[in-house]
Formats: C-alpha cells, sequence, structure tokens
C-alpha cells in the first residue's frame, strides 16, 4: 500500500534529519555510553561492589581504585557501576510502565465514545492536580522504602502527560478518511487502535518516554537523597549521593558525591539533548 | 561548531562552580587533636573569629546552641519535661534539685540548698533556694512535690522513683501521689525510701524531674498537662528565661535578673531548631553555632580542621552498642533460628564479628566491647581479656555444637541511618567468613509489635546508663527470654543488680559489676559491640567556660553559666 | 465571562470533594485512631479498654464513616486540621509559619526565573542561532539535567562556607532586620528553586518570541521602516510574554514540588521541610494535610491560569470545548 511506502521513506528521512544534529547524536552517545558502561561493569571493574573493608576507607584515587573508596572501603567506580544499574532500571522500567498505561488510557480515551472519554478525562485530571513529588512521597511512607513500590508508584503518578498527548492525537486521526475506511470495511475497534492508530502516535510516546526515564532516574536521586527512596543497602546513585552528604566528605572527598552527580547529569543530559534532536524531527512543539 | 562552543562554554562555568566549592584549608588530613579527657575542658581561647558579615548590625553578646531535641515534632513549641531527653538547652529554662558537676563529676545543689541524707539512708530531706520563677512567683515546697508527682505518672522513667513509699501505688493507678514525697514546710520536701538506694540521687537530678511551677497547670488533668499550651512558652527557675519565640525557626533566651544563683555571664542565648546534623555541622563550621554535642566524630574533626576557633572534646562513656539475641526460642512468623538459645552458639557468633571493623567507621572515638562495659573506665573487670576476633574457633565451636549452617541467621534493627546500614552490613559479612548466611531488615516505624513477636534472631541497638550494674538490665529483659530461663537470670542478675543498689560498700559494688560481666560472658544474651566516646565540639574562639558536657545524660549537668563568657 | 467562570467553578468543586474524600481514606489507613495518638505509649498503657472506649465514645469515634466524613470536613472548613500524630499540636498552627514561609519561597523564585527567564529567552530570539542562543539554551538544559539539590549543596558550600557571603540556612537569625536581612536567608534556595523554572521559561519566551516575530504585523511595521529595537519591545514582547506569563503560572505544581528538597537542603522550615519531617516521623496526619492543602493549591492555580486565559482569549470562553 501506498500509504506504507511513504512511512518508509518518512521515517528514513527521519532519521536523515537526526543523523545530520550534532547535539542529538552527542545526547544519544552520552546516554548508550552511561547504560552501556553500567550495563558491562564486570568487564570494568574487578572489585565488588560489596565488599567492605573499613581498613580502606577513603582512599584517594589509585590503580587498584579509580576514583577511590567509599566510607566503608568499598570501590567508588564499581559502586557507580552497579549502582547505576538499578537506577537506570528503576527510571526505565517505570518509563515505560508509566508510559504504556498512558499509551492504553489515551487510546481508549481518544478513540472510544465521549462517556469514555469524559470519564476518564476527569479521572486523569484528579491524578494530575496532586503534585507527582508530594504524592510520592506520601505513598512512599505508608508503603515504606521498597524499589518495586518506588516502580509502582512512579507509574500512578506519571502516566498522565502520556495519556493526553496520545488522545488528542488519536482524537485528530479518528477524523481522518482512512479510519473511516477501516470501520467500513470492518476491521475491529481493537485493531484500529493497535495496528493504525498505535503507531502514528508512536513520535510523541517516544519523546515522552525519554524525557519520563530522565524524570525518573531525577526522582529516584532526589528520593534516595532524602532518605526516603531506595533501601540504604542498594546502591543505587541516589543513595551514593545521600551516603555523601556530609560535611565532611563533600569537603574533603568530593569524588564520592561528584561521581554519581556527574553520571546522573550526563545521563539527564544526554537524554535531553537526544529528545530535543527528537522533537526536531517529529516537529512536535513542547507544550 | 556554535554548538559545541557553546556547550564547552556551559560546561566551563559550570566546573567553576564546583571548583569554587572546595574548602579554604586544601590538603589537610583529617588527624586534629583531641583531647580524650572525661572531666575537665580545657578551653583555649583562640583568635578571634568573625561571625558572619550578614549580621553586622546586631548585638554580638550572645551565643548559638542547635536545639533538635527541645522543640516538640512541629517545631511550634518546647517538648515537655517527662517526654524527651530535654536537655540541650532545657537546664536552662528549667531546674532540677541537683544536678553534676562535669569537673568533679559529683552532684551539686541547684535549686535545693542542702541535703540531709539519714542514717539509715531511708530519709531524703532537700531545703530549697529562695528561688522565684520567671513570673516572680516563689518556688515552693508544694512545686516540687507537684512536678515529681507528675513525673511519677508521666515519664518514662518514673521508675527511677521505684524505692519511694508509695511510688507502686501510683504505677499501678490506685493512688494519684506518691505518699512518700512530702512537703514538710515551704521549703522542704522530704522523700521517704522503703529501700536503701545507691541510685536515689538519679531522680533528683535528671531532667524528667525538673522542677514545674504547679500554678501554671491549676484545675488541668496530668493527661493533658503534656498538650497544653504552657509548652510553647515555658517559665521555669533557671537562669534564664524565653524573652521571644521565633517559632519554627528559634528561641531567644534572656538572662533572669531574678535568679537566686550567681548571674549567668551571657546575656543572650539563642536555642536554634536544625533537622539534621548536616545542618548543624555546616552552622558549626560558618561559626553560627557555638556548641554541640554528638556530632559524628569525623565530622567534627573536619570542622576543627576547617574553623581553628572550633574544638572538639571526646569523653569516655558506658554508651554501648549491641546485639540483643532472641532467646526465647520462637518467633512469631516462624524464621527463628533454633541456635540462639545456645549459649555457645551466641558465644562463638559473638566471636565472628570483626568488632574493629565497626569501630573504624567511627574514626577513632570508638573502642570494640569484650563485655558491655567500657575497657576504658574503671568498672571494666581487667580479668577479662579485650575481644580478639578468632574465625576458626568461631567455626569450631559452632560445628561441635550442631549449628545449622543453611538456615540464615536474621538480623534487624530500628535505626533508619546509614551509618547503621553500614554496621549491619559488615555484620553479614563477618558472619559470611565463617559460613554463617545472614541477612538483615529495617523498620523505624513498627518497633513496639517486632519487639514483641520476636520476629528476628539478633537486634542492634543501643544503650546508655550511669551506672555500669544497669548495663545489665538487657540480659534479663522478660521479651527476649524463655519461661525457664527467667529463675536463673533472676539470680545470676536481677539480684546482683538490686544488691549493687542497696548496697553503699563501693568495694562491693565492684566485685558486683566484676561478676555480673563474668556472667554476661558466659550467657551472651546480649552480644556486645562497641563503645563510642561522646563527642562535644566548642567554638572556644568566641565563648567560653562551657563544661566539657557530661555524657550521662541521665543526670543533667551544672551548666555553670556564671562562669560564660563572649570573647571580644 | 460570568457564565464561564460559574461553570468552571462549579467543574472544580467535584474535583475538590473527591481530594479531600481521598485524603480522609488515607487519613483513615493510619494505624491507631485520635485517641490512641492522644496518648503517648506509656500513658496509654495504663488506661484501661473500658477508659479507651469511653474517650472513643465522648469523641464521636464510633459513628459510621460517612458521618466522620462530614464531620471532618466541617472541621476543615472552620480551620481545625487534626492534630499531629506524633507530638499532638494542632495542625493549623504548626501551618501558620510554614505556609507564609514557603510562598515567600516561591514568590521570590517565581519573580527571578520569570525576570531571569524572560530575559534571556528574549535575547536568545533575538538573536537566534548566534552563539549567546546556543549558549543560553545549552545552560538551560544543564540546569534542568543536573538534579537541583546537587546546586544546593554546591551554593552552601561556595557562599555560605567558602565566601562567607550568605548564611548556611533557615529563615531568619538574631538581629537580622530589614530588607537584606530576612532576603539574605531566602537568596539561595529561591535561586536552587528557579534554576529548572529559568529554564522552562527560557524555551518557552524564546518559542514564542519566534513565533510573534514572524508574524505579519512585524513585517509590516518593519516595512515601515521602524528600528528592531522598537519592533521586538512595542510589538513583539507584550504579545509574546502573555502566553509565557500564563503558562508560568501553570508551572507552579513543579515548584511546590521542588520545595521538598530545596528546603531540606537549606534548613528553610517551609511546608516542604515540614512534609518531609513528618514522612521520616511517620507523622502522617500533618503529612495528609500538607498533600490535601498542596493539591488545593494546585487545583485552585489551574482554575486561575483557565481564568486568565479566558480573560485574555474570547474563544476559549465561546469555543468547543476539549477538555484539555
Amino acid at each position: 500500500m501506498s500509504g506504507k511506502k511513504s512511512k518508509n521513506s518518512l521515517a528514513k528521512r527521519s532519521m536523515q534529519k537526526l543523523a545530520h544534529n550534532k547535539l542529538a547524536l552527542f545526547g544519544l552517545f552520552l546516554f548508550v555510553l552511561v547504560v552501556l558502561s553500567s550495563l558491562m561493569a564486570p568487564l570494568l571493574t574487578s572489585c565488588d561492589p560489596h565488599y567492605i573493608d573499613t581498613t580502606q576507607r577513603y582512599l584517594p584515587p589509585s590503580a587498584e581504585h579509580p576514583l577511590g573508596t567509599d566510607q566503608n572501603g568499598r570501590d567508588n567506580f564499581a559502586r557507580l557501576l552497579y549502582g547505576g544499574r538499578i537506577s537506570i532500571l528503576i527510571g526505565v522500567v517505570s518509563s515505560l510502565c508509566a508510559n504504556g498505561l498512558g499509551v492504553l488510557v489515551g487510546c481508549i480515551s481518544g478513540y472510544g465514545g465521549r462517556k469514555t472519554d469524559r470519564v476518564l478525562l476527569y479521572i486523569t485530571e484528579i491524578f494530575s492536580c496532586v503534585p507527582s513529588t508530594i504524592l510520592i512521597l506520601v505513598i512512599m511512607a505508608f508503603a515504606g522504602q521498597n524499589i518495586f513500590v518506588m516502580i509502582l508508584v512512579f507509574t500512578i503518578t506519571g502516566w498522565t502527560g502520556t495519556m493526553r498527548m496520545v488522545r488528542s492525537r488519536v482524537l485528530s486521526l479518528k477524523a481522518e478518511p482512512f479510519v473511516e475506511s477501516c470501520r467500513a470495511n470492518g476491521v475491529s475497534s481493537l485493531s484500529i487502535m493497535f495496528s493504525h492508530l498505535l503507531p502514528n502516535t508512536l513520535g510523541v510516546v517516544i519523546i515522552n518516554f525519554t524525557t519520563s526515564v530522565a524524570n525518573f532516574v531525577l526522582n529516584e536521586a532526589g528520593l534516595s537523597f532524602l532518605g526516603i527512596g531506595a533501601p540504604k543497602g542498594v546502591p543505587t546513585w541516589g543513595n551514593m549521593l545521600n551516603a555523601a552528604r556530609s560535611l565532611n566528605v563533600m569537603q574533603n572527598y568530593p569524588l564520592l558525591w561528584i561521581a554519581p552527580g556527574v553520571a546522573i547529569s550526563l545521563l539527564v543530559l544526554g537524554i535531553n539533548f537526544f529528545g530535543d534532536g527528537l522533537r526536531d524531527v517529529f516537529d512536535v512543539k513542547q507544550d | 561548531m556554535r554548538r559545541i562552543l557553546a556547550l564547552l562554554l556551559a560546561l566551563a562555568c559550570v566546573i567553576a562552580l564546583m571548583a569554587g566549592c572546595a574548602p579554604a584549608d586544601e590538603g589537610k588530613q583529617p588527624d586534629g587533636s583531641t583531647d580524650k579527657s572525661g572531666d575537665t575542658a580545657e578551653t583555649n581561647s583562640g583568635e578571634t573569629n568573625e561571625t558572619n558579615e550578614g549580621t553586622e548590625e546586631t548585638d554580638d553578646d550572645y551565643v548559638v546552641f542547635p536545639a533538635n531535641y527541645l522543640f516538640n515534632s512541629t517545631q511550634s513549641g518546647v517538648t515537655d519535661t517527662t517526654y524527651n531527653g530535654g536537655q540541650n538547652g532545657q537546664n536552662l529554662i528549667l531546674e532540677t534539685l541537683f544536678a553534676k558537676d562535669t569537673d568533679t563529676m559529683e552532684y551539686v545543689p541547684r535549686l535545693a540548698k542542702e541535703l540531709d541524707i539519714s542514717d539509715d539512708g531511708l530519709v531524703y530531706t532537700v531545703t530549697l533556694n529562695d528561688a522565684t520563677f520567671h513570673d516572680g512567683s516563689k518556688v515552693t515546697a508544694d512545686d516540687v512535690v507537684f512536678s515529681y508527682n507528675y513525673a511519677a505518672k508521666a515519664s518514662s522513667n518514673s521508675s527511677f522513683l521505684s524505692t519511694v513509699v508509695g511510688y507502686d501505688e501510683v504505677a499501678a493507678g490506685t493512688a494519684d501521689s506518691v505518699s512518700g514525697i512530702q512537703a514538710l514546710d515551704e521549703k522542704t520536701v522530704q522523700f521517704t525510701l522503703s529501700t536503701s538506694d545507691a541510685t536515689f540521687m538519679r531522680p533528683l537530678s535528671h531532667s524528667h524531674f525538673s522542677i514545674l511551677p504547679q500554678a501554671a497547670f491549676e484545675g488541668m488533668d496530668w493527661a493533658d498537662i503534656r498538650t497544653c499550651d504552657f509548652w510553647s512558652h515555658p517559665i521555669g527557675s533557671g537562669p534564664y528565661y524565653i524573652s521571644e519565640t521565633h517559632y519554627p525557626d528559634y528561641i531567644e533566651l534572656s538572662r533572669y535578673d531574678g535568679y537566686y544563683g550567681e548571674p549567668a555571664g551571657v546575656e543572650k542565648v539563642i536555642l536554634r531548631y536544625y533537622t539534621d546534623m548536616e545542618s548543624v555541622n555546616a552552622a558549626i563550621a560558618a561559626g553560627e553555632v557555638h556548641w554541640c554535642r554528638d556530632t559524628g566524630y569525623e565530622d567534627a574533626i573536619n570542622i576543627s580542621n576547617q574553623n581553628s576557633d572550633v574544638e572538639v572534646i571526646l569523653s569516655d562513656s558506658l554508651y554501648c552498642r549491641y546485639l540483643t539475641v532472641n532467646a526465647t526460642g520462637r518467633a512469631e512468623d516462624g524464621q527463628y533460628h533454633p541456635g540462639m538459645t545456645n549459649a555457645r552458639v551466641r558465644q562463638a557468633l559473638n566471636m565472628l564479628i570483626d568488632k574493629q571493623a565497626i569501630c573504624n567507621l567511627y574514626g577513632e572515638s570508638a573502642t570494640p566491647l569484650s563485655t558491655m562495659v567500657n575497657p576504658n573506665v574503671a568498672d571494666y573487670n581487667s580479668d577479662i581479656p579485650l575481644f580478639e576476633r578468632n574465625v576458626e574457633k568461631a567455626v569450631e565451636i559452632l560445628e561441635e555444637e550442631n549449628f545449622d549452617f543453611t538456615m540464615p541467621v536474621r538480623l534487624y534493627t530500628y535505626y533508619t541511618d546509614q551509618v547503621a546500614v553500614d554496621v549491619l552490613d559488615i555484620i553479614v559479612q563477618n558472619f559470611a567468613d565463617g559460613g554463617v548466611e545472614a541477612e538483615y531488615y529495617i523498620d523505624g516505624s513498627n518497633g513496639a509489635y517486632i519487639f514483641s513477636a520476636g520476629n528476628f534472631d539478633l537486634m542492634y541497638g543501643a544503650y546508655s546508663v550511669p551506672f555500669a550494674s544497669d548495663l545489665y538490665d538487657l540480659y534479663h529483659d522478660d521479651r527476649y527470654v524463655s519461661e525457664d530461663m527467667k529463675p536463673t537470670l533472676k539470680e545470676r542478675y536481677t539480684d546482683l543488680q538490686y544488691q549493687w543498689k542497696t548496697t553503699l560498700d563501693p568495694v562491693q559494688q565492684k566485685a558486683i559489676v566484676d561478676q555480673l560481666q563474668y556472667n554476661g560472658m558466659e550467657d551472651m544474651l546480649c552480644i556486645p559491640l562497641y563503645t563510642m566516646s561522646s563527642v562535644t565540639v566548642i567554638n572556644s574562639g568566641h565563648f567560653q567556660g562551657f563544661p566539657a558536657h557530661s555524657t550521662d545524660w541521665m543526670s543533667m549537668y551544672d551548666p555553670h553559666t556564671e562562669r560564660w563568657q563572649i570573647l571580644p | 465571562m460570568f457564565q464561564y467562570f460559574l461553570k468552571r467553578l462549579l467543574a472544580l468543586l467535584p474535583k475538590v470533594l473527591i481530594i479531600t474524600l481521598l485524603v480522609f481514606f488515607g487519613l483513615e489507613m493510619i494505624p491507631g485512631d485520635a485517641v490512641t495518638r492522644a496518648f503517648p505509649p506509656d500513658q496509654l498503657r495504663s488506661l484501661t479498654e473500658a477508659q479507651i472506649e469511653a474517650l472513643r465514645e465522648s469523641r464521636g469515634l464510633n459513628d459510621p464513616a460517612p458521618v466522620r466524613y462530614v464531620r471532618w470536613l466541617g472541621d476543615l472548613l472552620r480551620g481545625d486540621m487534626g492534630y499531629s500524630t506524633v507530638s499532638g499540636n494542632a495542625i493549623s498552627d504548626v501551618l501558620k509559619t510554614r505556609l507564609p514561609a514557603t510562598v515567600e519561597l516561591c514568590g521570590l523564585a517565581l519573580l527571578i526565573s520569570s525576570v531571569l527567564g524572560i530575559l534571556l529567552g528574549c535575547t536568545s530570539a533575538r538573536h537566534k542561532n548566534s552563539l549567546i542562543d546556543y549558549f543560553n539554551t545549552t545552560l538551560g538544559i544543564l540546569g534542568t539535567s543536573v538534579p537541583d539539590f546537587f546546586y544546593g549543596m554546591c551554593f552552601i558550600m561556595l557562599f555560605a562556607l567558602r565566601l562567607k557571603w550568605l548564611p548556611t540556612g533557615g529563615r531568619s537569625g538574631v538581629g537580622d532586620t530589614g530588607l537584606w536581612g530576612n532576603l539574605q536567608y531566602l537568596i539561595m534556595p529561591a535561586f536552587c528553586l528557579a534554576i529548572g523554572l529559568i529554564a522552562y521559561l527560557m524555551r518557552v519566551t524564546r518559542n514564542s518570541m519566534l513565533d510573534v516575530m514572524s508574524r505579519d504585523y512585524v513585517k509590516t511595521a518593519r516595512a515601515k521602516g521602524e528600528s528592531e529595537r522598537v519592533i521586538f519591545y512595542k510589538h513583539c514582547f507584550r504579545n509574546g510574554c502573555t502566553p509565557v506569563l500564563i503558562l508560568l503560572i501553570s508551572r507552579f505544581s513543579f515548584l511546590v514540588a521542588g520545595t521538598t528538597v530545596i528546603e531540606t537542603v537549606f534548613n528553610y522550615p517551609g511546608m516542604g521541610l515540614l512534609l518531609i519531617t513528618a514522612i521520616t516521623g511517620k507523622d502522617m496526619s500533618v503529612a495528609m494535610m500538607i498533600l490535601l492543602l498542596v493539591s488545593l493549591m494546585v487545583l485552585f492555580t489551574s482554575f486561575l491560569t483557565d481564568m486568565i486565559t479566558a480573560l485574555m482569549d474570547p474563544r476559549v470562553r465561546f469555543g468547543k470545548e476539549d477538555g484539555t
């Protein structure tokens, strides 16, 4: 069908446009760099991030410990890499769930009748008038410090943005003639939603996905920094910042807080640059 | 091209910002001099320190103390005397009858003028000074009786009065006041005891038994006193009164000119609320706070390296951190490790722990414990050798006792801070060296339930006491021992402790404490871990005369406000 | 206009009620009840079951949930927000000092961010694609990528400890009177709060300005011979700024969320710090009350945004509601 062909060339053109955007490429590079180093942690360091040796506390950088050791004598570089796994995991999984939920609700709301739309929209508004950070804090206070709870809470509070975008896209697409023709041909609503409408909203969803990964990584860092996020025994970037919060560490052993801070910043920076590039490509004006 | 340039410029700004944050004193290793003395405070008047320039127009005649425990949880008032330790400023506003002098570690009179103890040690007669409360009304014996009756009902330390005649009825709820505490006349109070008590100076000097003005609580039910409005602006008989309140930031105390004793040397004291120790440390380093106790040791050394006016004073104490063993034989959720009921297993687990590694977390201020008693104090039983880790011997004993290595030992704590987690991580790692599997969980809010359900094998906690004999209270806690153990425990601990309390002969007391320690080493119902020196930080460039803080929080210390002086 | 106002107000009310219902439900979930919370554990042990039941009856705690909900709402409207589970103090007393503190902080942050954000955005738009433009944009992205508490810690170390220009934290100090006396405590936290907002405003202003600058009437003005500067400030600025200001108000909820971390870092006694202390201290009634207040504030600001947009843009009032 000619539709598919034009889609392919559209995709090709988008990729070309993206490839010329140097900043976006740089962002992608940063993101991939951080994620890959965390994933390949065992290859990059032979130290155990959990092994405590309190006679080796606060060592300066050396060949054995490229970023020094922390307050328990654990290798800082290893903790950075392995900790990154958990921080990134939290960010990515939460983002997948939140955006997945948003897409689902947005599709149903946009494509379903006025009544469904009204109800779902109302629910979305209720969810979005409570500032997510505060809702997260309160729920975690009830539910305790637990990574799964954190992911769940991020999902619950993070789906409204995607929902709105997908909904407005679906609404505008609904009026397109190709939808009419599908319906006339007897294609089921579900099939229309998932094989025709959804792919057209993909651009918006991908952008939202990347920004929400960045947001959730920052959120986790903030929560753990306050001491209310991931349980303290688990190494995450936020927890490393929390452990390095004392004046003594901040002033005398700066690598302990600069390392996770820079790691978070690089990841989020990369995502933001790449997201900007994507936005240019898909020609979406940020609301 | 431009974009890359812009990126580089922006990064340069950020790096400059971070570089600017480096401390002024680069390259100094934290090994500042410390003064490990328990008795005196050497205050050197160092070079004068300019307080921060943002407050040029202010009257410099004040000192600032952090007062986290003084403010209630929402910082809209002061905690009532029976609720918290209440130190950090409470003893400037409210007074106790007696206090400890940290120079001599003897009890000295404060609101009380003199004390007469009868020959049989059963009657304590206290004569009061001619003191007035901040509103001008006289302090009478009735106020004292009222305050003690209130504390007997409301304080968690009311058992300090357990030897007083009539206390048991109040504790049971059948009487409203303690019959053994009587006002003989306007200025005399008499305490009648049912048995001689070597610890009776404790309730006469503990912050929970501060003297309150009875008139302020006229007509109130004792249960309402804690939350009444008095505590947003309490009045007492101390050398300072509250002149201004600026909740939730700080309260300002001014010198009370009607004080019965010598007038205070400093005109104003600011008691400031800080959410956590980080903010206090930053404030001390900036010279905004002039005294603090129990900040972390390494933090204190770091601050004193940066700010030459700040000095660090360490004092030994009977503070101990230990693991309570659940020796009941059961846990409510069924995951109990059967080895915990075996004394030799407990001894072996004790040997597995690398206590020095844990102490390293605290720099030089922590010492490993062999018995529950700090090896640096006189009470320590010097016949017991100091602790040494021995993994092989431990594993040998565990194998002899058929220890179940496949089941994990469960550790629990109610502390939620990072260091507690680090300690537990170390213990788990130590156990692993001996092939013992272990895991831990933290629950800061559900403590009461977990204690009674016994859902742990080892619980990490802390205990601080004024007398070494009290440390062994932990060995006969009903919650953690089984019924059949109780008769033996009574013999080996409770009875000995009672003897210690009622004998007034120090030689016999030392022998009893030595015996308690032997018993403790055999039974190992609590695994002692380490003790920490109390760390006090004073800005002696701005302020002098403050006594080295007594580490005995069971008694208020005499702040010696008459010696306080602000240096020019 | 009035009709629109009324319509929106009526739409607002059910949302408010639902939020209060959720908060009430949250309060119900807190273990224990008002009686067990009024006494510390030692005293509680000394009361008999009968006494506790009697106290419960007298305070109406045994009534069915809907009755208690309505009563709770009534108390709320009269200003009685209940009591802290930990200290027993009235929550309204506690909030009395905290709310103005946070309002001051957010107000200053809004001021700083709007001035700086709009200024930088305008400069970027005027000199599009120049070095300044890219520099600003990059700085903006850096501002949102680095966590704000990181900046906070850096600022404290630099300005309070190293240079000693500003205090390390708190809201007031002894003898600090006058404008600078109070302002010095606000500057650093307000600026940290503002960083994220500045970045956002810069981008939005830039886009809005660029949009306006390409309009026809600007081209006409240029053809008529007016100088660039005049064109910019007379035409573009006014028209371009309006949507920005409206968007500014709608970002209020992010600002409030940011106060939790910033107030902790700077020990600034506002609502954010109170929330954190309440949560770490398991003082759930205070936490739920803050949740309620903040949600209501956010609802109110979005209502305000709607009203202002309607005032400015008549199309909204009469157009088909698309609900977004």
